[in-house]
């Protein structure tokens, strides 16, 4: 297993290495290995020498207008370039990475910037600034460390703390930012216009942006990378208050690597017009009590579900870590999930399902070429998404190390795709959700429509939960009626809930969206058919106190056509 | 001269004649000021007045609205480099909702939860005219400012059933003045293009200075116009446009000691920056001072006379001095625990009115008239403040005793009346003229230094031309209560009988209380125009304890103009605190090896 994996990755390096020929490769990247050897050849010399030293410089050219009900509120470009340095000192075996038991393990963001001309020698001075701070911090944290070692009981996991990794080269093309925004300020307004009219809609808005995100890596390995990726998004946004004070949103959000991917006009016109009539309706929607049962999520829901309860707890780090739930440490080789249920990691794929996959890259932010990982193959757990940094068994990195610029690298999700061996048709899955209603005798079962997120606890210090923020919930009647409702929470454990999924039907669909977690937000992919769930829990929302406006919207305010115009206020 | 009677005379012809004339209908030939924002804001206000009230609750008594349309550009650049750049335009609203009355209302009120407060929370307003959408936002808002006011009066009510609280009413009454200047167009696109170049020239030159590790060069061209209307009738546009550029720079000496230095440019607009040789040789001379300052001896502790000249002595106005006028109440706070915190945010000279705080031979008032002053540009002045009163001068000290504080519509214990110094968020002063009838010629001043210097026996005395920023990465100034009592000394230097002059390394002025300006004992009769950022210690929690909903621009620009002052006893002393280590690798750029 092992073997083929490794032959897996040096024929994708070999395939990804060929196109990099054409490639001119940047001033960046000559500003970035010049000072890597200067900084190896200098701090070698130190009494503690790096043994290890990797650069990265992130650009990010964007674009973006924010339109709403109707207007223009900001359109702007901006260009910046983020410096992360990694810098080891100790050995593969133990560095100054290593966590400290007890102790503060993750610093906040560093905002170091490097010029965003190409221009060798300041890029140079900005790194060999940052380069001398990480190198002091990194010699006083191994003390730390080695005493930690020496002074507490033996870890449990005693892998190392650096995987050894071949060194990749690869010099892609740059893309360039090309957006008209005055023709993106008529969409943004155009888009949030039909918001408008309607004074119980109290804030609609819609963002269109385009990111071009060039990364250069540089590394003592031998490394080196230059890639380079545009991302389109349109997000639209808009919420409204029911009569208790509950704030409803609903989002859209459209993400994909070129223009074309994102929706036409007219499509969009009609996400918005859905919109509307959602908002309206979900205004008078009875509010569901606390309730457990069998539900039916989307597959944008139940990719969601499964990112939290399952996709943050297969993290490898979390493995290592003693203040972690290690929810699925000891499970390799054993049933979580019905058998023809697969949950793979697929940062290769770039589409599924007519949508492109935000979680895609090409390579990771430790130069590791990005893989497929199955992470549970027909219902039995089998590995860990790895960065660089090893667990018991699992010594190598599957190019899941990332971050956001200024953060440290950590293992995360890329595109978390559910697959169902024997999928049910939509109807039939519905049809045996209404069998386990009867048969458990409950009034109704739950449709999770559409959900805005959701967030997980994986620590051991606090119960290990999670919560699915749905912001379209429908009761489904044992007649098969579907009545929207609101106010409720989907919440669970991981293990309990994971041993009740039952079925999944064939309308796969996907959700893109950002992670956030120590190493800042990147993007990921949650894929999914629909899925059935014997019994799920669901709790109140919490909610906003506050009563609705006072008087009515301006424009719809009868009393004021009477008022004379120019009274004076008093 | 000329240019004061200038600006009395524009704002004159912009002053209308107040609320009576609002009553009337505007002919429609002729556009209303302030076009569709101005429009909506006016109609959202009426209605508010009139209409807002919440069932078994009291309706507002005093509503203002005020927009800050921002228009900018700006760029940064390190080492010949530009690191980024940025133009945005933006509409931000803040709403002011009094419920309660003048003598009691939901102002001076500090919440136990200063985090997430609505005076800094900031509100956008889109960037269109439309009219619809402009009411729609300040409908919405208007509606939870008031909401956030009615409990915010409540809890303050709750609070002063078991406390008492100075004897001053909360707000103070305002003639409602109309005030509209033309609108300012252009300034920020053309700028735009230049900025570039000059952030990348400017930062070039440290490619001559082997010794500055670190430096950056940072510039923006800011065109605002304020949009403001309140319930009393008062309406203003006020339009002003600030080019900045800014010069930080900083290195460690062979023994690791971190050192900081920063020159600042400011003007009304970009074409009246000073040209760039001028902004070169400034640059430069601060380098070569930054750098001589690597092998420079400290002073271990000093006591005796201290000379600032120029820009240190401007500084030293600005932030030890200023922030003593001014007058800010007491706010009531929710939570008793906070009680000795809110009252030290009364400025300490608000007992003093009446008594000396300066020498006899010195007067200092403050001029939002001037835009220069003995031959020096001036840039913290305005035409009318941020309540809506017009700009006009106040003596602060006169003879060296203190007169007022300086004060928005806030009352203080002995002063009744605005001042007109609302700036943004918070009170801060415009233009600080410190003035003296008995200023010596240089080489007066110099023997009259020496004097004092054999006097106390001492074997030198120390003259300071510049003082550590907020801005330049050295740190903020430390404080005793809401007041500055100790400060960085960046240029400094020991100087002896026979005139000669040794740099010091780095020190602190430390030790700076109520009284310490009475030691002066002599000014220059040259003056130093100076301008900086005037960020009080107070400063955010004017906002937190205010009736605003929505941010307010807080960080003013203020002018100084003054002259060298001798100080006859002050106290200086060597830094304390950890060194670091320097850089083990050379600069790449300077690295030969």
């Amino acid at each position: 297993m092992k073997s083929l994996r490794l032959l897996l990755a040096s024929f994708l390096l070999l395939s990804l290495g060929l196109p990099g020929q054409a490639a001119e490769k940047s001033k960046v990247l000559d500003a970035m290995q010049a000072e890597l050897a200067r900084s190896m050849t200098v701090l070698g010399e130190q009494p503690v020498p790096p043994y290890y030293l990797g650069f990265e410089v992130t650009e990010r050219d964007r674009a973006f207008a924010n339109g709403s009900f109707g207007t223009l509120v900001s359109s702007n470009m901006d260009r910046d370039r983020y410096l992360d340095v990694d810098l080891r000192v100790g050995s593969y075996a133990l560095d100054n990475t290593r966590p400290v038991r007890g102790g503060r393990n993750f610093p906040g963001r560093n905002f170091a910037k490097v010029p965003v001309e190409d221009d060798v020698d300041a890029i140079r001075s900005m790194i060999w600034q940052e380069t001398d701070q990480h190198y002091k911090n990194a010699v006083e944290r191994l003390t730390t460390v080695k005493t930690d070692v020496n002074v507490k009981v033996e870890a449990e996991d005693t892998s190392e703390d650096f995987s050894k990794e071949k060194p990749v080269r690869h010099v892609g093309e740059l893309a360039t930012l090309a957006v008209d925004l005055p023709d993106w300020e008529a969409k943004v307004r155009r888009y949030t216009e039909p918001f408008a009219e309607h004074g119980d809609i109290y804030r609609a808005n819609a963002r269109l942006s385009a990111t071009v995100e060039t990364r250069w890596l540089a590394t003592s390995e031998g490394t080196e990378v230059q890639t380079s990726e545009t991302r389109y998004r349109l997000s639209i946004n808009a919420s409204t208050k029911a009569e208790d004070g509950m704030t409803l949103p609903l989002y859209e959000t459209f993400i994909g690597f070129s223009p074309a991917a994102l929706p036409s006009d007219e499509e969009v016109m009609r996400v918005v017009a859905r919109m509307i009539a959602n908002l309206k309706a979900l205004r008078v929607a009875p509010v569901v009590d606390p309730y457990t049962g069998p539900a039916l999520l989307s597959g944008r829901a139940s990719g969601v579900f499964f990112h939290e309860i399952l996709g943050h707890r297969v993290e490898g780090h979390r493995q290592k870590r003693v203040d972690e739930g290690q929810t699925f440490k000891k499970k390799i080789g054993e049933r979580i999930l019905p058998a023809g249920f697969s949950v793979v990691f697929d940062a290769t794929r770039r589409r599924l399902a007519d949508t492109d996959l935000a979680g895609a890259y090409r390579f990771d932010n430790q130069g590791v070429a990005a893989q497929r990982v199955a992470v549970v193959e027909d219902g039995i757990f089998k590995r860990f998404l790895m960065s660089r940094t090893p667990i018991e068994g699992f010594p190598s990195s599957n190019g899941h190390g990332r971050k956001e610029p200024g953060y440290r690298t950590v293992s995360r999700q890329s595109n978390l795709i559910v697959e169902v061996a024997n999928p049910l048709s939509r109807d039939a899955l519905k049809q045996k959700l209404l069998e386990m209603v009867a048969e458990a005798g409950k009034p109704f079962g739950l449709l999770f429509e559409e959900i805005q997120g959701g967030f997980t606890t994986t620590g051991r210090f606090s119960p290990n939960a999670f919560n699915v923020q749905p912001i379209l919930v429908y009761r489904i009647h044992p007649d098969g009626r579907e009545e929207l409702v609101r106010g409720v929470d989907l919440i669970g454990t991981p293990l309990a809930t994971l041993s009740r999924v039952v079925a999944g039907d064939d309308q796969v669909s996907v959700f893109n969206g950002t992670c956030g977690a120590e190493s800042g937000g990147v993007p990921v992919a949650a894929a999914s058919p629909g899925v059935l769930v014997s019994q799920i829990e669901v709790q109140k929302k919490a909610k906003s106190q506050d009563r609705l406006p006072v008087l009515p919207p301006p424009f719809a305010d009868s009393a004021e056509s009477a008022a004379p115009s120019n009274g004076t206020a008093g | 001269m000329k240019p004061l009677l200038r600006a009395l005379a524009a704002c004159a012809l912009c002053l209308l004649p107040p609320a009576g004339a609002l009553a009337e209908e505007p002919s429609s030939a002729e556009q209303p000021p302030g076009g569709v924002l101005m429009q909506a804001m006016r109609d959202e206000l009426d209605r508010t007045m009139q209409r807002l009230r919440m069932e078994q609750m009291e309706s507002p008594y005093f509503v203002s609205y005020w927009v800050a349309e921002d228009q900018e550009a700006g760029a940064m650049a390190t080492f010949g480099a530009v690191e980024g750049t940025w133009q945005s335009r933006q509409r931000t609203l803040s709403v002011e909702v009094r419920v309660g009355n003048a003598e009691l209302d939901n102002s001076s009120f500090l919440p136990s939860r200063s985090q997430g407060s609505p005076s800094q929370r900031t509100i956008t307003l889109p960037l269109d005219d439309n009219y619809q959408e402009l009411r729609r936002r300040l409908w919405l808002a208007t509606d939870e400012a008031y909401k956030y006011a009615l409990e915010a009066l409540a809890k303050k009510t709750a609070a002063l059933q078991n406390r008492s609280r100075e004897d001053v009413a909360d707000f103070a009454p305002l003639p409602p003045v109309q005030h509209f200047e033309p609108p300012l167009t252009g300034g920020v696109d053309a700028a735009a293009a230049a900025i570039e170049d000059q952030v990348r020239e400017l930062s070039a030159l440290f490619r001559q200075t082997p010794d500055i590790h670190r430096s950056r060069v940072r510039c923006d061209v800011v065109l605002e116009h304020v949009y403001y209307v309140n319930s009393e009738g008062a309406a203003f546009i006020r339009p002003s446009v600030e080019a900045t550029v800014e010069v930080t720079a900083s290195t460690q000496s062979p023994d690791g000691d971190v050192m900081h230095d920063a020159e600042v440019f400011t003007a009304g607009v970009w074409s009246e920056l000073p040209p760039f040789d001028a902004m070169a040789e400034q640059v430069l001379r601060m380098a070569a001072a930054l750098s001589a300052r690597r092998q420079a001896e400290f002073v271990e502790r000093y006591s005796g006379p201290v000379l600032l000249e120029g820009a240190a002595a401007a500084e030293l106005l600005v932030q030890a001095f200023a922030p003593r006028l001014l007058g800010s109440p007491i706010p009531v706070a929710e939570d008793a625990r906070m009680d000795s915190f809110a009252a030290s945010l009364r400025a300490p000279f608000t007992d003093r009115i009446g008594a000396r705080v300066l020498p006899r031979f010195l007067d200092l008032r403050d001029d939002p008239t001037l835009k220069s002053f003995a031959g020096g540009a001036l840039a913290g002045g305005y035409s009318i403040d941020d309540d809506g009163l017009p700009s006009a001068p106040t003596m602060l000290i006169e003879n060296g005793v203190l007169k007022t504080l300086l004060t928005a519509r806030n009352p203080v214990p002995g002063v009744a009346a605005s001042t007109g110094n609302r700036r943004g968020g918070a009170v801060a002063p415009s233009n600080l003229l410190l003035t003296s009838d008995a200023g010596l010629p240089p080489d007066e001043l110099r023997a009259e230094f020496m004097q004092l210097v054999a006097e106390r026996g001492n074997e030198f005395g120390i003259v300071v031309r510049r003082l550590g920023t907020f801005f330049d990465g050295g740190g903020f100034p430390s404080v005793r209560g809401s007041q500055v009592e100790q400060l960085r000394l960046v240029r400094a230097y020991k100087v002896f009988p026979d005139g000669r002059e040794e740099l010091i390394r780095k020190s602190e002025l430390v030790g700076l209380g109520d009284s310490s300006f009475k030691e002066i004992v002599a000014v220059s009769e040259a003056t130093t125009q100076h301008t900086t950022q005037f960020l009080p210690p107070t400063l955010w929690y004017q906002s937190f304890t205010s009736a605003f909903y929505g941010r307010r621009s807080t960080v003013p620009t203020v002018s100084v103009s003054t002259p060298d002052l001798l100080f006859e006893e002050m106290t200086l002393r060597k830094p304390v605190g950890n060194v670091p280590r320097p850089p083990l690798a050379k600069h790449p750029y300077f690295d030969k090896s």
